[in-house]
């Protein structure tokens, strides 16, 4: 295990590690106490941070780095133990949390007056540690056990430092969130016995992952399995008809868990779809994405009409985001509508990564206009700009960026999501949905102009306290700076994280994608069961046409097996290639990364063997071609 | 008749038997030597001693079985009325520890003034006898011990229930925990009568002349004949006997009332050792009654299911605290009953005997978590300040991480734990049922579980909320005083609910 | 330096000084504005240094920056930045208006105390209108479109502590993100269609024979609707003018409204006829209506937003009637008079101590002689007086309507031009003759250099003069072709070529006489009449006086009435109602239900009949409990 894998490890463990001490230090001045919560924030973000750069050179295990397991945790024999890995998709996401978590860990040692501070930030903590635990954890139960581990401070947290109405919120929010877990629980427990647990790395994304590159076919129901997921994981990510928990939740809990729920808890189902629903049952995402494309249009249209009659501003920003989840679930579906494009995963992710740091930092700013307003009600504020102009620039900023303008991460992920979703029957459908923009301009701007703009209404602050209003203190300004400058930074080169995301898409998804095209047997279904896909892509309609004849029921569905060549030396385009198992040769590969003509000689690099190859001979064919396995290095002279 | 007769002349104690029955003879004299001390020593200085003697006696029983310092002779062919059952070893130092446990705990619920009637030597002699029944009891292989040993057991509870007199609900349950086991022991009587009656008449093999009431006699008799009728009636009413011990769906009904009744310690040893013998009697019942299991499956399913539905059904709506652990526990005796079902079914298919251990050890190993889960909570119940154990209702715990933290956080973590949160060990001893009945196919009783648990999740947070939320009435809380080492025990308590979830695969295989 | 880094150079110029003066030195009073003049200049220079250096034949440049791609998605994988024929007299004119105004800006802002803010939004305002010309594909015109909306949103919000101003911005974005909306929806189909949205490569599959879409030519259209605010989305073009003049002269009246009309040139290729008709139609609808509507305003703002808005129509018409180079032409003349009349009410407000309200204006010519000058020479560019620069292109537009037979559209754009003569005359009546009615008139006093130079420059030589050399000079002997260097021949080319095209073909109809006659009666009556009914103006509006039902018309709040009852009663309503289903159907009945009734019910029943503490009821259930086990078993029921 290389440097970096313990460094992911620290990384998980330093929230968790100061949890526990604060967890017993009621001696302890409130200056240590800070002290100790402080390393435990901030530590996380800069090994993120340091993670990121190293991850384009560090070895990978077909897409994850810094890979590292530790056996006791967990049953070698059924294929459970806990392993740590981050791959292009998850490294955003964990950045993500980290710097949602350094957010809101300086705006919990900021808040003034909280009795028992020290258990406060030791919950914060471990939710905080459980959040990074989700997106590094790349066992499935231990993701799954990472949640629930940073679910419990949130019921806590509600109980014991919530706002109006904590008992009956806290009493739905847990009903709600256990009855997802649970059928997620059922959802990975049965797709753990539909064979997806074998293999070396047991029953992980990595493990999965590989299955499906070789063509690995579930045998058991797929479309039950991936109902039990989409359901499980909708509850959790409140998908449209299961989402009235998380207003209520997001609304009463302290504004740090918020952050952290909302911003980055939220994202467990959805990336939890990405890696198991995706990819390991395209065929049940093909089966089920007109639900998830009537249900998400539910979330963005009907809660964005409810978010625009919302008069309270926390209740507002709880709104959006539930209604932000609804682009996302459509990137999702876009995987099968654009028959295997994986541009819509893709701006799914990348829209999760924005949007937890974009409704994080509007609910940051919410408490700091609470603290000062006394009141969430935005009817009875006004004209707060000439007081606290630094506050007003980064609300009109968060608000900007949450409701999707150029220049912020949101607006690529959005961007990407709607592009892909131009295949979608009925074509309404796609007006319907980008209605989202409109819908969001108009809450966002609406309380952007109660709140900053015009007179103050004096109902809030009468005139002589709206004199004494002060601008925002350090301590709130500098979380609001870190999350402000990695959405612009990401703005503004999204390539940073688009770069990795798309290489673990391509690699990963392909054989995934193949499903969707053959799926609805384009290609002309050859006999012997193997479907090698050529040509374009044939446009699958959103209604999957009934299974046809050809290839349809009955029929074992093999996929054409990929593997990657690394090609370096005399030859135009360095670098590994992406060629089918059954016709990958020296010369195919040559020919791919265009060897310039009058090199004479190629060696085969294998871990078994070491081949040399005389070019011109292969050329004018008196040697037979050299058939490539999966991981050959091939060297030009 | 006369067969009966020779087999009694027959039947020599060997000296076999007496090495299997140490650990039980030694409960035996530790219970007399209790009534012995309680009448030789006068003063209070003494009795504390003896008690402390009884105590240490208790726990050096439970290190010897558990290192295994009685004689273990396996193989022996078990023609007398003992022989070794598979649990033997796991259940005695089980049923031991709890034994250890109620009579600690009733020290404590003796200390309140209200309960000052129940006599100490008394409860702790009924608590020994009825642990050395329980554990003789999983160790018979006749129907005659089956009998008798059951009723001992239920006759010493019959008194422990009803021991405190000057409290009129400790009186009716106690009255109504008779006639319930009455009639279900009469019940049970008729059944093993119709089993004796249709194997003689069915006349199997010689065996049969040698062992009438022998669990192999009845054994084969059902699997000759799997459709005969005396036979599948006579099974069902023993099994229905020993539902009314496990507290499944038609013979549960006496349970609230009497958890409520009786005094703190004694609803702790009917949660534990009771429904553990109930179990795993339903275990060795079950291997017993194999022949005919196509036609029992169903019948118990629904029964299980049905009873899980209730309890949680009817426990959201309880406020009284032991009737809500008692309806808990009837919830926890369904879960125990599915994945002993599942455990049974996939035995009888899989082929390689490793897995089908591995099936049994989770679904036992949940029995042990719920035990470890439960004594925590009877611990803070006991030390709690209502005035009479009966009407503790959970208004009682307003304000309690305020004014006494500890409690508080033991309690969270027990009801983490039996509730089936995530990081508690609870949770994974029932991802370990699920996984049994994944394995067994049974994906409805899934799917009905996931729900109940879900449903349950309401009053464990009910009673979590109640214990965490500000303390409106305001007026400080008398608690019983909780001496160095109790405190330390419930810490350890609450720390092995986290840790054991990590260890508890390890343990398993 | 070769052409790539100057578009680079052209491009992010303005975002640094906006970074600079936003994160710096929002609180400097000189700083601010110097950072935001020099850029704009930096940037007047490099395009003309860009525009001087192609060839005019076939002007194009192309430069990339480093984009991301996404899967399928690579339409962005590298942000290409390229000028065309199109492009460079967009360009020209762009970059010139802005500088003057920059200019002018200086002057006006001097007293106001947010100038950091304000410098800071009109760089990013630059980044962004320039961003819409160099983008060569949809997707990057789309990210500067949005970008550009918000600019507009901040800069209308400059006076953030009016109700009013609140109220404009937010209207503004809105409109803007509805147009938005339909034209994204347009982008992704068109890109879906042809697999690619690079105009270049368009040009090339429509040349080819690929099938143009009028779905995906309408929805497009949306984007020019909402930016250049024609008719469904036009309620937010008057009330942007809560926002300071400046904003209004280079956002409201040159550059942005104008951007819609360039981008529909641009892709005038994909546009069907049917596509063309609508637009004509809407567009000649709200010339004439913007025409009249002027007349109806008092505040001397918005009687100029709706002149934009009429113009703004007379640019669509072009299009709609198939003479994309003369909208252009128009386009770049309109930006020059119309940018010249914002300023001299700017001149004139600030001189009134920012009064806005014409009634209260009057006898102006004396006491600011060179803002009256510049009025003059505007005024009659706009009403198209003979060789003014207006007089080239909107008699061009009528006379292109009547060629092409379309005699509706005529009658319209006639109705227009009479209008335009009419609130010109009246507004220079006003403002300039009579006597001064209000306080701020009476001590008005010519205002400083900074403002009074912009007014020269734009005002007297390029409302004059614009016309011969985007028109191309050949037409007057005495200038041939002398005047071309101070062009960039490559910015003039289009137009010069659009304007002899139509010259010619009116010439072999013989129309080139009737219509220029047509075009001095016009101008004649118009302003006859308007001043001649609004010289005795008694500080109270004359044609309210007389007929106030017909002024009443003429203020035209009917838009606004509507959209503000569908806002109020229908959408509003709609969202209270899905609330209440919200938190009564899923909240309550289903997850209170659930918790809470369904055990009470079950509870009490258990509590009446199970649980009820009599000795008998559980020895009964037992005993029943057990003989139902017998039962099942035995019939095997289960």
């Amino acid at each position: 295990m290389s440097c970096a894998s313990t460094l992911l490890q620290v990384a998980v463990a330093t929230p968790l590690v100061a949890a526990l001490a604060l967890a017993f230090s009621k001696w302890l001045p409130c200056g240590a106490k800070k002290a100790i919560a402080g390393v435990g924030f901030v530590v996380p973000v800069l090994i993120a941070v340091t993670l990121l750069c190293a991850f384009p050179c560090a070895e990978k295990i077909s897409g994850y780095a810094f890979y590292s397991f530790c056996e006791m945790l967990g049953v070698p024999s059924l294929g459970i133990w806990l392993q740590f890995g981050l791959n292009g998709i998850s490294l955003p996401l964990f950045l993500m949390a980290a710097v949602v978590g350094v957010a809101a860990g300086l705006r919990a040692l900021s808040t003034k007056n909280v009795e028992r501070s020290g258990l406060y930030y030791a919950v914060t903590l471990v939710m905080f540690g459980g959040v990074l635990g989700v997106f590094s954890a790349i066992d499935v139960f231990s993701f799954y056990i990472f949640h629930e581990f940073a679910l419990i401070p949130t019921f806590v947290a509600i109980l014991l430092w919530g706002g109006y109405g904590r008992k009956t919120t806290a009493i739905t929010m847990a009903i709600y969130l256990t009855l997802g877990a649970m059928i997620s629980l059922a959802g990975l427990l049965a797709l753990y016995f539909a064979g997806a647990g074998i293999g070396e790395y047991g029953f992980s994304f990595l493990g999965i992952a590989q299955a499906v590159a070789n063509g690995m076919v579930l045998n058991g129901d797929v479309s039950v399995i991936f109902a039990l997921l989409l359901f499980g994981f909708g509850i959790l990510v409140s998908l449209f008809p299961f989402h009235s928990w998380a207003p209520d939740t997001y609304a009463v809990a302290p504004t740090p868990i918020s952050m952290l729920h909302a911003g980055v808890l939220k994202k467990f189902g959805l990336y939890g779809l990405i890696q198991l629903g995706a990819l390991a049952l395209p065929l049940g995402l093909a089966d089920w994405q007109n639900w998830i494309i009537w249900l998400a249009l539910g979330n963005i249209v009907l809660i964005g009409l409810i978010t625009m009659t919302q008069k309270d501003l926390k209740q507002m920003v709880a709104y959006s985001s539930v209604m932000h989840m609804g682009p996302i679930f459509l990137g999702i579906a876009a995987f099968a509508i654009s028959g295997g494009d994986v541009a819509g995963l893709g701006g799914a992710v990348v829209l999760m990564f924005a949007h937890g740091l974009s409704v994080a930092l509007l609910f940051h700013l919410g408490q700091s206009v609470y603290d000062r307003t006394g009141t969430y009600d935005m009817t009875k504020m006004g004209g707060l700009t000439a007081k606290v102009p630094v506050l007003a620039a980064f609300f009109v900023a968060a608000t900007m960026a949450s409701i999707g303008l150029p220049g912020f991460a949101n607006f690529w992920g959005e961007l990407t999501i709607f592009t892909s979703l131009a295949d979608i029957q009925p074509a309404w459908l796609l007006g319907a949905i980008v209605l989202s923009i409109v819908i969001s301009a108009i809450y966002g701007l609406r309380a952007v102009a109660k709140i900053f703009y015009g007179k103050n209404t004096g109902a809030a602050l009468s005139d002589e306290a709206f004199e004494n209003v002060r601008d925002i203190t350090v301590s709130e300004r500098v979380p609001a700076l870190i999350l402000f400058a990695a959405l612009v930074v990401v703005g503004f080169v999204p390539s940073l994280i688009t770069k990795n995301i798309d290489a673990a898409l391509k690699a990963d998804f392909a054989p995934a994608a193949k499903v969707f095209c053959a799926g609805n047997c384009g290609a002309e279904a050859t006999d012997e069961d193997i479907i090698i896909l050529d040509g374009p892509l044939p446009v699958l309609p959103a209604v999957p046409a009934d299974n046809c004849e050809s290839c349809g029921e009955g029929k074992e569905l093999i996929l054409a097996k990929n593997i990657t060549v690394t090609v370096s030396g005399a030859v135009e385009e360095e670098g590994d290639f992406v060629l089918s198992a059954e016709d990958a040769t020296l010369l195919k590969a040559l020919e791919l990364a265009k060897a310039d003509s009058e090199a004479t000689f190629a060696v085969v690099l294998r871990v078994t063997a070491r081949i040399p190859v005389d070019l011109d001979e292969l050329r004018n064919g008196d040697v037979e071609d050299v058939p490539l396995e999966d991981g050959d290095k091939i060297s030009v002279e | 008749m006369n067969s009966v007769i020779e087999f009694y002349k027959a039947w020599q104690p060997g000296t076999d038997t007496l090495h299997m029955c140490l650990p039980e003879i030694v409960l035996g004299v530790l219970a007399l030597l209790a009534l012995v001390f309680d009448v030789a020593c006068k003063c209070c200085g003494a009795k504390r001693a003896a008690r402390g003697f009884i105590n240490a006696a208790l726990i050096a029983l439970v290190i010897c079985l558990v290192g295994g310092a009685f004689p273990q002779s396996w193989g022996a062919e078990p023609k007398t009325i003992f022989g070794y059952s598979l649990f033997g070893q796991i259940s005695t130092p089980l049923f031991v520890a709890c034994a250890f446990l109620a009579i600690n705990l009733s020290g404590i619920v003796r200390s309140r003034e209200s309960n000052s009637e129940i006599s100490a030597p008394a409860t702790t002699h009924l608590i020994l006898i009825a642990t050395a029944a329980a554990s003789l009891l999983l160790k018979a292989t006749n129907f005659v011990a089956f009998f008798v040993l059951l009723e001992t057991l239920t006759v010493s509870l019959y008194a422990l229930v009803g021991s405190n007199r000057n409290s009129p609900y400790s009186l009716e349950a106690g009255v109504k925990y008779l006639i319930a086991g009455g009639v279900s022991g009469g019940l049970m009587l008729f059944g093993i009568v119709l089993l004796y009656g249709g194997a003689a008449m069915a006349g199997t093999a010689a065996t049969a002349l040698a062992d009438p009431l022998g669990y192999g006699t009845i054994a084969s008799f059902l699997l000759q004949n799997p459709d005969n009728l005396v036979g599948i009636v006579g099974a069902g009413l023993v099994l229905a006997g020993v539902m009314f011990k496990l507290g499944v769906f038609p013979m549960q009904f006496w349970i609230p009332d009497v958890y409520q009744g009786a005094p703190t310690h004694v609803t702790f040893f009917l949660a534990t050792v009771s429904k553990a013998t109930g179990f795993f009697l339903m275990a060795i019942l079950l291997s017993v009654f194999g022949g005919i299991w196509e036609t029992l499956l169903p019948v118990l399913l629904a029964c299980t299911l049905i009873s899980v539905v209730y309890a949680n059904v009817t426990a959201l709506g309880q406020r009284n605290v032991k009737r809500l652990l008692g309806l808990s526990g009837v919830s926890h005796a369904g879960y125990l009953m599915l994945g002993l079902l599942g455990a049974v079914a996939v035995a009888r298919e899989a082929s390689d005997p490793q897995w089908i251990v591995l099936m049994l050890v989770l679904v036992v190993a949940y029995l042990l978590v719920y035990i470890l889960t439960v004594y925590p909570i009877f611990s803070v119940m006991t030390r709690m300040p209502q005035s009479d154990d009966a009407l503790q209702s959970l208004d009682d715990y307003e304000g309690l991480s305020k004014n006494n933290p500890l409690f508080a956080g033991t309690l969270a973590f027990a009801l983490a734990s039996l509730a089936g949160i995530p990081p508690a060990v609870g949770f994974i001893a029932k991802l370990g049922i699920l996984f049994v009945l994944f394995q067994a196919g049974f994906y409805g009783t899934i799917a009905v579980m996931l729900v109940c648990v879900v449903v349950s999740i309401y009053y464990y947070f009910g009673w979590f909320r109640a214990a965490f939320s500000a303390d409106e009435s305001g007026k400080g809380k008398a608690y019983l005083p909780t001496g160095t080492c109790a405190r330390i025990v419930l810490i350890g308590f609450s720390a092995l609910m986290i840790l054991a979830s990590l260890a508890y695969w390890d343990v398993i295989s | 330096m070769d052409n790539e880094t100057l578009l680079r150079v052209i491009l992010l110029t303005p975002l640094v000084a906006a970074v600079v003066s936003a994160f710096f030195f929002r609180r400097s009073r000189v700083v601010a504005p110097a950072i935001s003049v020099t850029a704009a200049g930096v940037i007047l220079f490099a395009s003309l240094a860009l525009l001087l250096g192609l060839d005019p034949a076939n002007p194009t440049a192309s430069a990339t920056l480093p984009g991301f791609a996404l899967g399928g998605f690579t339409e962005l994988e590298t942000i290409g930045l390229s000028i065309d024929k199109n492009g460079a007299a967009m360009l020209f004119v762009v970059t010139f208006v802005a500088f003057w105004i920059h200019v002018f800006s200086v002057g006006y802002m001097d007293d106001d105390k947010a100038r950091g803010r304000f410098f800071a939004g009109l760089s990013v305002f630059m980044f962004s209108i320039l961003g819409i010309i160099l983008a060569n594909n949809l997707f990057m015109t789309f990210i500067f479109w949005e970008l550009v909306g918000f600019s507009s949103y901040m800069l209308i919000a400059h006076y953030y502590d009016t109700d009013y101003a609140a109220m404009a911005s937010k209207k503004a974005f809105i409109a803007n993100r509805v147009g938005d909306l339909g034209f994204l929806v347009g982008i992704i189909l068109c890109y879906k269609q042809y697999g690619t949205t690079n105009f270049a490569e368009l040009g090339e599959l429509i040349k080819n024979g690929e099938m143009t879409f009028t779905s995906i030519g309408l929805l497009l259209m949306c984007g020019f609707l909402g930016k250049s605010a024609q008719f469904p989305l036009h309620v937010w073009l008057t009330d942007a003018m809560a926002g300071p003049t400046p904003v209004s002269a280079l956002i409201h009246a040159a550059t942005m409204v104008a951007a819609g009309v360039f981008f529909m040139v641009r892709i005038f290729f994909l546009l069907t006829p049917e596509v063309l008709t609508t637009m004509l139609w809407l567009c000649a609808g709200m010339a004439a209506l913007g025409g009249l509507c002027a007349l109806g305003q008092t505040d001397i703002k918005k009687s100029l937003a709706y002149s934009t808005l009429s113009h703004l129509g007379f640019m669509g018409a072009a299009i709609g009637l198939g003479l994309p180079e003369i909208a252009l032409l128009h386009m770049a003349m309109h930006a020059f008079f119309k940018a010249t009349l914002f300023l001299c009410s700017g001149s004139v407000i600030h001189a009134c101590h920012h009064e806005q309200d014409m009634t209260k204006m009057g006898g102006l010519l004396k006491k600011m002689p060179i803002t009256a000058a510049a009025f003059v020479v505007a005024g009659l560019s706009i009403c198209a007086f003979p060789w003014f620069a207006g007089w080239y292109s909107k008699d061009m537009i009528l006379s292109g309507a009547y060629l092409e037979g379309n005699i509706p559209a005529f009658v319209a754009l006639v109705i227009a031009a009479i209008g335009t003569t009419l609130y010109t005359g009246r507004m220079f009546a006003m403002v300039f003759l009579g006597n001064a009615h209000g306080h701020g008139a009476a001590h008005a006093k010519e205002s400083s250099a900074w403002m009074t130079l912009p007014l020269v420059v734009l005002g007297v030589i390029f409302s004059l003069g614009a016309g011969w050399f985007l028109a191309g000079t050949n037409g007057i002997p005495w200038l041939d072709g002398k005047m071309n260097a101070l062009f960039p021949a490559s910015a003039t080319e289009v137009f010069a070529h659009g304007y002899h095209d139509l010259h010619e073909k009116l010439a072999d109809a013989g129309l080139v006489a009737p219509m220029f006659i047509l075009g001095v009666v016009i101008l004649v009556v118009g302003l006859g009449l308007a001043v001649v009914f609004y010289r005795t103006s008694t500080g109270e509006d004359k044609l309210r006086e007389h007929s106030p039902v017909l002024y009443k018309a003429l203020e035209y709040r009917y838009m606004d009435a509507f959209y503000g009852w569908y806002i109020e009663k229908v959408q509003q309503r709609v969202a209270m109602f899905v609330a209440m289903l919200d938190t009564a159907l899923i909240n309550m009945l289903a997850m209170r239900g659930v918790i809470g009734g369904v055990p009470a019910i079950l509870g009490s029943v258990a509590r009446r009949y199970i649980q009820n503490g009599s000795g008998g009821v559980p020895v009964f259930w037992i005993a029943f409990g057990a003989l139902v086990i017998a039962a099942a078993l035995v019939c095997g029921v289960l």
